[in-house]
């Protein structure tokens, strides 16, 4: 799905945590460089990405060490990076996944 | 709001709340009888039941205090020996900002997230039988409750865009481009197999695919997350082939990334403006309806009554940024009935010559409310100097009720690692001033966490 905001084209993605953690924060950078933080409701974070170029998503934990989180973006029904991760073992994790709002 | 419905076999016997798993195996000295008397196959049944039991368990030390609210997003029917109980745990959460953006000094942008979590649990014993724990310091018994908690973590980070060299981004593309390189050189090597020609093959390979990784980068920005997926769908036989395996061991399989392919500086650095430590905040309440049956002496019979008891804390707390250390000050008050000693008492039967004797409480059980201090210190210490050195977990708490003058002294240590190598058996001391009453005892099944429930 795509609309306009200030004569961008913006696409509406999700993110979707799943695992065990205590702790989350999201940051997502478009390719223009505008930063914007996620709003997590039970582990789906929706947002608007300014199309014409790759995206950031950054990812930040606090859980228990070695506990098991996967992360997904999507665009619709479009399933766009998908990756899994383990809390390090000092119960902190830092990632970020790199993805194509216009996949 | 989410409800994971999972059902365990009624049969299966073990403990629902860290409280019953207490008393497991453990025993009183100061010359009292043992606070828990289970024969030789209840031991070995709740053994190896409480294990099966820990992942429904929410992290968390075996504390007095963290038998409170602690339960899975679950419905659960559990049996110990002849008790039987049901429960119903739902959950809330959300991780969300707070407030706008704030821009440093340094170019980065410092956010502030909280995760907020409540949790609701009803829980309901279905069979008839009490059980002792080993100090029943919230004195709240085992009747039908409903507890509920919240918590909510606050933690920062400052973020650089993803153009600057220090960024998360950036960070990560260092690694991944490293890891491509390291990598490579190991898939020519397998393809080679000592075969000069077929190196000197391989070898074009990999470097036709580095250009590409970097034409694609200049041209469209896009990294190895972007750029391998691709190039792994190539008609190129051998391209696909190098690109699927870099995919697998430098995109998709990230977490040895840093430990792998980081430098010194970058590794002695919490990554790229990661949160240093958080600060937390909740509270807990739980309402307990507990039937009790006692003795009275005149006529000498047995009653029983209901009463509600309950109890509600506040709790804050720091965990440090090495991750290993934490500490929670909490404040609690508690309404509980306390059952009398037990007592047996015979009096005439209607037959002549003969008595009729009855065992249990003697008299209604009695009020009691209790106005409690704790703090705790949870702390991970590492065995070694190594990575990969084995760790040990330390519980310590005191507690001080006001009303009783009372104090309890708690040391759980965290020494047996599960299947998944995380500690969650040990042992516990304990030391109860208002009973001038000390006990230890072992524990298995409940997972240490620096994290308060």
């Amino acid at each position: 799905m795509s609309l306009s905001y200030g004569g961008q084209i913006m696409v509406s993605i999700e993110v979707k945590i799943t695992g065990s953690r205590k702790w989350l924060a999201g940051i997502i950078e478009d390719h223009h460089g505008g930063v914007n933080p996620l709003d997590f409701q039970q582990d789906v974070a929706r947002i608007g990405v300014a199309a014409g170029g790759p995206a950031w998503l950054s990812l930040y934990f606090w859980g228990n060490p070695g506990d098991e989180i996967k992360a997904e973006i999507s665009k619709g029904d479009l399933s766009l990076a998908k990756r899994s991760y383990k809390i390090d073992p000092d119960g902190s994790a830092a990632r970020a996944i790199q993805f194509d709002p216009d996949a | 709001m989410a409800a994971n419905l999972t059902a365990t076999k009624p049969a299966a016997v073990g403990a629902l709340l860290a409280c019953t798993l207490w008393p497991a195996i453990g025993f009183a000295q100061d010359g009292g009888a043992p606070a828990v008397v289970l024969t030789s196959q209840q031991s070995a049944e709740a053994g190896s039941q409480i294990k099966k039991q820990a992942t429904d368990i929410t992290a968390g030390g075996p504390s007095s205090s963290s038998t409170f609210g602690n339960l899975a997003r679950s419905i659960q029917i559990e049996t110990d020996g002849d008790d039987t109980t049901a429960s119903i745990s739902l959950g809330l959460d959300r991780s969300h900002p707070l407030g706008q953006g704030r821009r440093n000094s340094d170019g980065s942008t410092r956010f502030s997230f909280a995760t907020d979590t409540l949790n609701v649990t009803a829980t309901a014993p279905l069979g008839k039988g009490g059980k002792p724990s080993l100090f029943d310091f919230d004195s709240l018994g085992d009747g039908t409750s409903l507890a509920i908690s919240f918590a909510r973590y606050v933690g920062s980070v400052d973020y650089f865009p993803a153009n600057d060299a220090r960024s998360l981004p950036a960070l990560q593309s260092r690694l991944q481009s490293r890891c491509i390189d390291a990598r490579s050189i190991v898939w020519v090597s397998g393809e080679a197999a000592g075969d000069p020609s077929k190196e000197t093959l391989a070898r074009l390979v990999a470097t036709e695919l580095r250009a590409k990784i970097e034409r694609t980068k200049l041209e469209l920005g896009h990294g190895p997350d972007l750029a391998l997926p691709k190039l792994a769908q190539s008609d190129d036989p051998k391209i696909k082939a190098l690109a699927a395996y870099l995919l697998k061991q430098c995109v998709e399989v990230p977490d040895d990334l840093l430990p792998t392919y980081g430098t010194d500086e970058e590794k002695a650095v919490r990554p790229a403006g990661g949160p240093n430590g958080l600060w937390f905040f909740g509270g807990r309440g739980k309402l307990t309806r507990t039937n009790y049956e006692y003795l009275v002496q005149a006529p000498l019979a047995k009653s029983d009554i209901s009463h509600t008891g309950y109890k509600v804390e506040g709790f804050f707390g720091r965990i440090f940024n090495s991750g290993r250390t934490s500490l929670t000050g909490s404040f609690a008050y508690s309404r509980s009935y306390r059952a009398n000693d037990e007592a047996q008492l015979c009096g005439p039967n209607p037959v002549p010559g003969q008595l009729s004797c009855f065992t249990g409480s003697l008299g209604a059980p009695v009020k009691n409310s209790r106005y409690t201090l704790a703090g705790e210190m949870r702390w991970l210490l590492p065995l070694g100097s190594a990575e990969d050195a084995p760790n040990i977990g330390l519980a310590p708490r005191v507690s001080y009720e006001f009303k009783s003058n009372a104090a309890l002294f708690e040391l759980p240590i965290y020494f047996a690692p599960n299947e998944d190598k995380a500690l969650n058996g040990g042992l516990r001391f304990a030391y109860d001033t208002g009973k001038d009453d000390f006990a230890f005892g072992l524990f298995v099944g409940v997972p240490f966490s620096v994290f308060t429930n």
